[in-house]
């Protein structure tokens, strides 16, 4: 088994500045992430939007088109060895997962993957992709296609992907914004409190969840911890971009410090008038 | 002022609420239930808010339209509950001394309202379906969708 490593590049990927923060280990991203995979592969690779001349490194070979375009060069420098790809910014992310992710896959599917915690659907970018895949991932980039999870639930769709239980919601949490690495630093530094919330759901997501309100026991420190725990509790599909969220009645921020007894609102995309 | 309403809106007791000697300007909008959207035909609307943070945002909204036009008065209300074909969705009254002003706060009160005022509607279709307007990606009709 090969690794590649998804550092990010400066602009579509995960950005550049996330492979070089240190949140563990004394470690950085980069460095962390070769080292649990170099844990269950034989090789491991970085992918580099540009040819930087580095040794172990695939450079883009299909353009600026983000973490499919990643894969496919992987798979173009190696089509006969089945590939673990990872994203670099899963700071809660384990050897252990990996190995299980391992352990676990199916070499007569076209790829062995994670199910989401929060939507159930196929988690790209710590999975394994066999080269059975490589087709579906080329007819998907040539058809302009960026989104790799869109591959791999195609794959599910036609019974040729292995979907494995989540390991729940924190391992493959990434530190995509703010809010995340409020989360994710928080759960490093064991520095998570329980508190009792009340979340109100009014319009399409009282219907998703079928309730107007619940009270929440939760240990995450903001409102975006609280919203992936709601997603993964009642398996909704909407995301936090594009919400806005309120604490006790006033508009407030995704990295607001959530208290007891506060009332939270989740307010997907308005549309009043 | 902002109001919520779940009752049917009577536009003249809006204009009546705004009246003053001083002003030589009045300007209202009005949002009616349309039959069609984006090619679809509507049956009917469901508005639901948010009724503590949307009558809060709408007030900051007049308030903040009032500092910054030059008028006298302004008043919203807007529905909640089932609403039917030409009903009155939304109501807006601006008085003002000149028109000019009127005009004005009256079109940035309804632009700023539909931005962040939380409130939200369902669009119940002739051909029996319904859907949640702007929240594809809260129905789940967006999972396979492509980036």
């Amino acid at each position: 088994m090969l690794g590649l490593l998804l550092i990010g590049g400066k602009s579509s990927r995960m950005g550049s500045d996330k492979s070089e923060l240190v949140l563990r280990d004394g470690l950085t991203q980069r460095e962390r992430g070769i080292k649990l995979l170099k844990s269950v592969c034989d090789q491991v690779f970085i992918s580099t939007n540009e040819d930087t001349g580095e040794p172990n490194s695939i450079t883009d070979a299909f353009g600026q088109v983000g973490p499919l375009g990643a894969i496919a060069s992987a798979q173009q420098h190696d089509s006969d060895t089945p590939w673990l790809v990872l994203a670099c910014d899963l700071p809660l992310l384990e050897e252990e997962h990996l190995q299980s992710l391992v352990k676990n896959r199916s070499d007569t599917h076209k790829a062995s993957y994670f199910a989401s915690a929060s939507d159930n659907l196929p988690e790209p970018l710590c999975a394994i992709w066999e080269p059975g895949s490589v087709q579906a991932v080329r007819t998907a980039l040539k058809s302009g296609r960026k989104c790799p999870r869109s591959v791999l639930i195609e794959l599910q769709d036609r019974g040729e992907g292995h979907a494995l239980p989540s390991p729940g919601l924190w391992p493959l949490a990434n530190t995509n914004t703010e809010a995340d690495l409020i989360e994710i630093r928080a759960r490093l530094e064991q520095n998570t409190s329980v508190k009792n919330i009340t979340v109100s759901y009014f319009a399409q997501l009282r219907e998703l969840t079928g309730i107007s309100n619940e009270p929440i026991k939760t240990d995450s420190k903001t409102p975006a911890g609280l919203f992936e725990e709601i997603r993964a509790k009642h398996q909704l599909t909407c995301k936090r971009k594009g919400m806005m969220v309120a604490v006790n009645n006033n508009f407030t921020d995704w990295t607001h410090q959530l208290t007891d007894g506060d009332e939270v609102v989740f307010i997907p995309p308005v549309a009043g008038g | 002022m902002f109001k919520l309403s779940d009752q049917p809106i009577n536009p003249p007791a809006l204009c009546d609420a705004v009246r003053d000697p001083a002003a030589g300007g009045f300007a209202s909008f009005e949002g009616w239930v349309r039959n069609h959207h984006q090619g679809r035909k509507v049956a009917s609307l469901e508005y639901e808010a948010y009724p503590a943070l949307a009558e809060k945002e709408g007030n900051r909204i007049l308030s903040e339209i009032h500092s910054k036009h030059d008028i006298i008065a302004a008043r919203c209300v807007h529905r909640t509950g089932h609403l039917q074909i030409g009903e009155i969705a939304i109501c807006i009254a601006v008085a003002a001394a000149h028109r000019e002003a009127a005009f004005s706060a009256c079109s940035a009160i309804i632009d700023a309202i539909k931005s962040t005022v939380p409130i939200w509607k369902k669009e119940h279709y002739t051909n029996g379906s319904a859907e949640w307007v702007k929240c594809d990606s809260c129905s789940g009709n967006a999972i396979h969708h492509q980036h």
